[in-house]
Formats: C-alpha cells, structure tokens, sequence
C-alpha cells in the first residue's frame, strides 16, 4: 500500500468513526442555544442589573443580599425539606407499586396498571392541581368524608400548607418514580430470588440483600428525578401553598414580576446548584455504600 | 441402605398441564443420581419439588426419612445449582460463596475459612476478590457448584448445569464434577437431557417422559436392558421390529417377524416371558448387528442387501434390507466395512443377548 493509500484509508476510517457526529448536532445546538447560553446570560445578569438610568453597572448587591439575610436560606431549608418529604414519599408509595406491576403476568391487566399510573401525565399539571385542591379544600370530598365518619369534628387544613403541596406533589411525581424502578426490577430474573431462598434466605433477607440492592440504580435514578422536579417546581406549590409556603420557586416568580432581574438570576442560579449538588451528592453515596458494602467483606 | 431422597407418588400439575406424573423415586445416601428425558418431561420440575422451589400438587417429598413437602427451600438441608446458574451480580466470588453462611450466622472467621476451602475445592483458590462478570464460562460454573456445596447440603441438585458451555468445557466439568462428587461424598441429583451426559456422570439414571419415570437403573441396566420402548430410543439408537411371540422356552424367547423368527435370551425380555402369540417389539441396537464374516456364527443371522453406506469416522452406518423387506440400519468399525458397498449382498445378523424384547 501506498503512503497515500494508507493516508486516504486512515482518512476514510476517521470518517467512520465519527459518521454518527451530526446525529447529535440538534440536541447539542438545543443545549448550547436554550441552556448554556441561558446560564451565561443569567451568571451575567446577576451581576449585571440593568439599572432604570439605562448603563449596567457591576455589582455583587444581589448576591450580598440573598447570602446574608436569613429569610432566604430559611427558603432554601422549606425547598430542600419539600423535596426529601416528596422523595421520600414517592419513594415508599412508588416502590410497591413499581414491584407489584412487574409481577403482574397478564398483558391485559399491566396494561391497564399502566394507564391508570401514566395517563395522569397527560393532564395539564394546573388542572390537576385544581383538583386536588377541590378535594383538599375545608369543604372538599376528604373533609366531608373524614367528617361523615366522625373521624374529625372540625374540618382540617390539608391546602394552603406543605401537606397540600406533598400530597399534590408526591400523586404528579410518582410515575417518574415508578417507572425507573419498574425497569429495573424487570430485568430480574426469577432465579436470583430462588437462589436466595435456595441459600437459606426467607422472603425480607431475600428481598434485603438480593431485590433491593439490585434494583437501587432504579431508586436512586427515580429519587434524583423526582427531587430535582420537586425542589424547581412552580405551580403546584405557588396554588397549594396558597402564598403561605415560600420556596426558591416562588422567589424567582415574585422577583420577576418585581422586574429585579438581578436577585431572580441569583435565586435560579441558586436553584441550579442545589440541583448539581444533590445529584453529585447521591451519586456518590451510593458509590460509597457499594465500596463499604466491599470493604466489609 | 440409607435413601436421603425419596419421592411418594409425586405429581404437580400447572393448570391443566400434568408436568410430573405420580412419581415415585429412592435416591441413595451418596448416589449421583439423574434424571434424564427430553425437554418438558417434568425432570427440573422434579428437582424443583425436591428443593422445595415448587409445590406439590400431589405426593410426598421425603429427605432422609422426614417428610419435607410442606418445608419452605430456605429451611432444607438442600442446595440447588441453577440452570442459568443465578450468581448474584452485585457481589463478589466471595459474598456469593458467603450467602448462604452469612444467613446462618456462621462467625466470619469460619465463613472466610470455608469459602477458601471450597474455592481450592473447585480449583479457584485466590478468586474470592473477583467480580462476577470478571469470570469465564467455566468459572461461573465453579463458583456456582462452590456456592452450593459451602452449606454442605445433604443433596446437591445440579439442573443442566452444563447446558450454557461449550463441548469441549462440558466434557472437561463433567469429568470434575464427576471427581468432586467423589471427594465429597454429597448425594447429588442431576438433571440432564443429554443421554451421554448421563451415562458416563451417573450411578444411576432415572429416564422420564411426559411426566413419568419410564425406568430406573444404573447405565449398564438402561443401555443393555431398556424397559420401555422409548427409553431404548432416547438412549442411544435402535432398530425396531414389530412382532409377534411364536415360542417361549426357560432360556429364550422366540419372535416372529414378518416371516423371521429371532430368538432372544430370557433375561433381555423386558416385562418377563411374555405369552405365546402376544404382540412385542424386539429392538437392536445398530452397534449390535454384525455384517458379512462377523455375522458367520450368530444364531438370528439372515441374508440381505445393502441400500446405503454412510462413513462417519471411525464407523460405517449401512443401511440393510433383510429378504422379507425388513429395513436395518447396522453400524460396524470402518476396517470391518471394506466389501460393503450398495446394492450388494450381505449377511447381517446378531445375538440373541442383543435382542431386547419389548412389550407392546
């Protein structure tokens, strides 16, 4: 082979490998254009506020402000602890029902457990929460109910608080649990839990050192999801919280209608740390519990 | 002599679908046991029910005299190796080793000195660190008789356990197991539906089909004398000659077919002497039947013509059509096959101790 040869067949292998290059070119386009062009304009703005006199002046006020004043990290805390109580909750609820519709054999009725499980998603979050907050209200169906029963005398408040914006929540979110954990518990294969038992271990130790651990890439995939849509969610609690539950959320709306583009950009940044944070944080202990899990041995 | 299995008249049903028949089995202390028979003909449903993986419809399921039908897997004294084998991902050669002792709260120290024990046992030894999927074929394969064997059970039940390896490996574990089971001296129970497999591994065999046991015996006893007409098919090969009894005597059984009369020795009749006139079917294995010179001195030897020759290495398949129409296939080693070649004639025969009379 010639040396132009090899040149023109290495040139054509080069092509190969990177043939499947412009496949990507719209996500990347997307990502570059409505995310990281985003950010920039927000890291700037937050330095940056346009100032009614017109020239932008640089300044860290927006910052000094939200790092300083307690009020806005209390804000931070109601965030954060929203998203472990719906995490959580999706969590306990999801599981369950994410191992109960793998085993379910018929193909008729998964595929109802499907629908009644996903078809939620297909109506507007708004209108749900409309709905919700009809049943929860002082004079909703569950205080009737409750009431009709004797169970309470006075009816309770279950909107307007973090309770309304959980239970809300953890019924919007929980497909998002469900579904990752639904895959995983799909691939596995019958003969790993009869092993288990084969090896003496009844049903808990079965399900406590052979199903979970084996389907914990699908809980923490499902609890990352749902804690990031949780703590960055607007509508669910700006109308079940009914103004009473400031979160990070609602600072940027209010901060916006205020047109004070400077503290808003600082609170999304903020919000966007959070989220990065939670999800290295994750990610890494559950590596450290499967290196402890090694040591141990 | 001890029986650590024994099985009443066993039966499991999934819907309408009968998977094990009334089976009724005795498994000797220290026995390799196994059952062989073609897919679907309830052999790893049986060793389910032996291992407490599956319910009985039906039946008693007996270990070491207690009657254990209603004891959940993880209380018997039973260990399985999985057709897939079912080594668990997520942890090492040594967690999976240690499983089974971890749950019987073995203090570390002893679990450590097991698992090093039965990892020299299996020739692995210095693999406990080793991820699962870091393993080849065969290993897995040891890993997975190792994790079974660590609890020492009173049975070992092994189901195909070689179906996923190559020829090669396959024939190199089966000799192991072989050995192992020698050294340990655990009753094992194999389930299996290679007849090959079974006839060089097993102290006896169980051959089942459609949910029932069609006979029991050491390899000798299901190759030379096979009860039932389909054991005498799936193991190895046979000619089958549908006749009628024409004579009985105290030594021999003669047969009537198609105008020959084949004479059998009494103890190759597999339902004892059999009435005069009762219609049987006398089987020969291909091996058996002798050609030309070799066939000079067997007494049921007739004259024929060859129809084919077949070379396939160290034998020669010919197919032989006897006077009266009657199609043989006879199998000799190739340096007895030199003057066969088609459409010339032949004399075949073979002895009466090569023919199996069965009933029909």
């Amino acid at each position: 082979m010639t040396i132009a040869a090899a040149r023109r067949g290495s040139w054509r292998s080069v092509a190969r490998r990177y043939r499947h290059v412009p496949l990507l070119a719209p996500a990347v386009l997307l990502s570059m254009a409505v995310f990281w062009v985003c950010m920039a304009v927000l890291v700037t703005m937050s330095v940056y506020p346009f100032l009614a006199a017109g020239t932008p002046r640089f300044t860290w006020v927006a910052w000094h402000r939200f790092l300083t004043d307690g009020y806005y990290w209390s804000v931070v805390g109601t965030t954060l602890n929203l998203g472990v109580l719906v995490t959580g909750l999706s969590l306990v609820i999801g599981y369950p029902t994410a191992y109960a519709i793998s085993k379910i054999r018929r193909p008729g009725w998964a595929l109802t457990a499907y629908v009644m499980l996903f078809a939620p998603i297909l109506v507007s979050v708004v209108v749900r929460t409309y709905g919700w907050m009809l049943l929860l209200s002082k004079t909703g169906a569950v205080n009737y109910v409750l009431r009709s029963l004797r169970l309470i005398d006075e009816p309770i408040a279950l909107i307007f608080n973090t309770t309304g914006i959980v239970i809300a929540m953890v019924h919007i979110l929980l497909p998002f649990m469900v579904f990752p954990v639904m895959s995983v518990i799909g691939q596995l294969t019958p003969d790993l839990k009869e092993a288990a038992m084969d090896l003496g271990a009844n049903r808990w130790q079965t399900f406590r050192r052979v199903t979970l651990p084996l389907t914990l890439p699908g809980v923490v995939a499902g609890s990352q999801i749902v804690f990031t849509l949780t703590i960055s969610a607007f509508v669910t609690p700006f109308l079940m919280g009914g103004g009473k539950v400031q979160i990070l959320s609602g600072l940027i709306y209010r901060d916006m209608e205020a047109v004070n583009l400077g503290f808003a950009s600082v609170v999304s940044l903020l919000l966007l740390v959070l989220a990065v944070a939670i999800l290295v944080l994750s990610n890494r202990l559950v590596r450290q519990a499967y290196a402890r899990a090694e040591v141990s041995r | 002599m001890d029986d650590d299995v024994e099985l009443r008249e066993v039966s499991k049903h999934f819907g309408t679908v009968v998977a094990v028949d009334q089976v009724s089995l005795q498994i000797r202390r220290g026995e390799f046991f196994s059952l062989l028979g073609p897919s679907g003909c309830g052999k790893t449903t049986t060793l389910r029910m032996i291992g407490g993986l599956e319910y009985p419809t039906a039946g008693d399921v007996l270990l070491r005299g207690q009657v254990v039908t209603d004891v959940p897997p993880y209380r018997r004294a039973t260990n399985m190796v999985f057709q897939h084998l079912a080594l668990f991902p997520h942890l090492t050669v040594f967690e999976n080793i240690a499983f089974g002792l971890r749950l019987k709260r073995v203090p570390s120290d002893a679990i450590s000195r097991k698992v090093d024990d039965v990892l020299q046992l299996v020739d692995l030894p210095g693999y406990g660190a080793r991820e699962i999927h870091q393993l080849s074929g065969g290993q897995k394969q040891r890993i997975a008789i190792a994790r079974a064997l660590v609890n020492e059970p009173a049975v070992l039940l092994l189901d195909e356990p070689l179906g996923a390896l190559d020829l090669k490996l396959r024939l190199q574990m089966q000799a192991e197991l072989k050995a192992l089971q020698h050294r340990v001296g655990t009753t094992f129970i194999y389930v299996t539906h290679d007849q090959g497999e079974a006839l060089t591994m097993s102290d006896r065999i169980a051959v089942m089909n459609l949910g029932r046991v069609e006979q029991i015996g050491t390899s000798e006893e299901i190759y030379a004398r096979p009860q039932t007409r389909f054991v005498a098919a799936f193991i190895g090969e046979a000619n089958f000659l549908e006749g009628r009894v024409a004579a009985s005597s105290a030594d021999a059984v003669t047969v009537e077919v198609d105008g020959l009369r084949i004479v059998a020795s009494v103890d190759r009749v597999a339902a004892g002497p059999p009435q005069v006139g009762a219609a049987v079917t006398v089987s020969v294995r291909p091996e058996h039947v002798k050609l030309g010179a070799a066939a000079a001195d067997v007494r049921n030897r007739w004259d024929g013509r060859v129809q084919d020759v077949t070379f396939m290495g160290a034998v020669v398949r010919a197919r032989v059509t006897l006077g009266s129409g009657i199609a043989l296939i006879a199998e000799v080693h190739n340096d007895a096959a030199a003057g066969l070649s088609p459409g010339a004639p032949v004399v075949a025969g073979w002895t009466p101790g090569h023919t199996v009379v069965l009933a029909r």
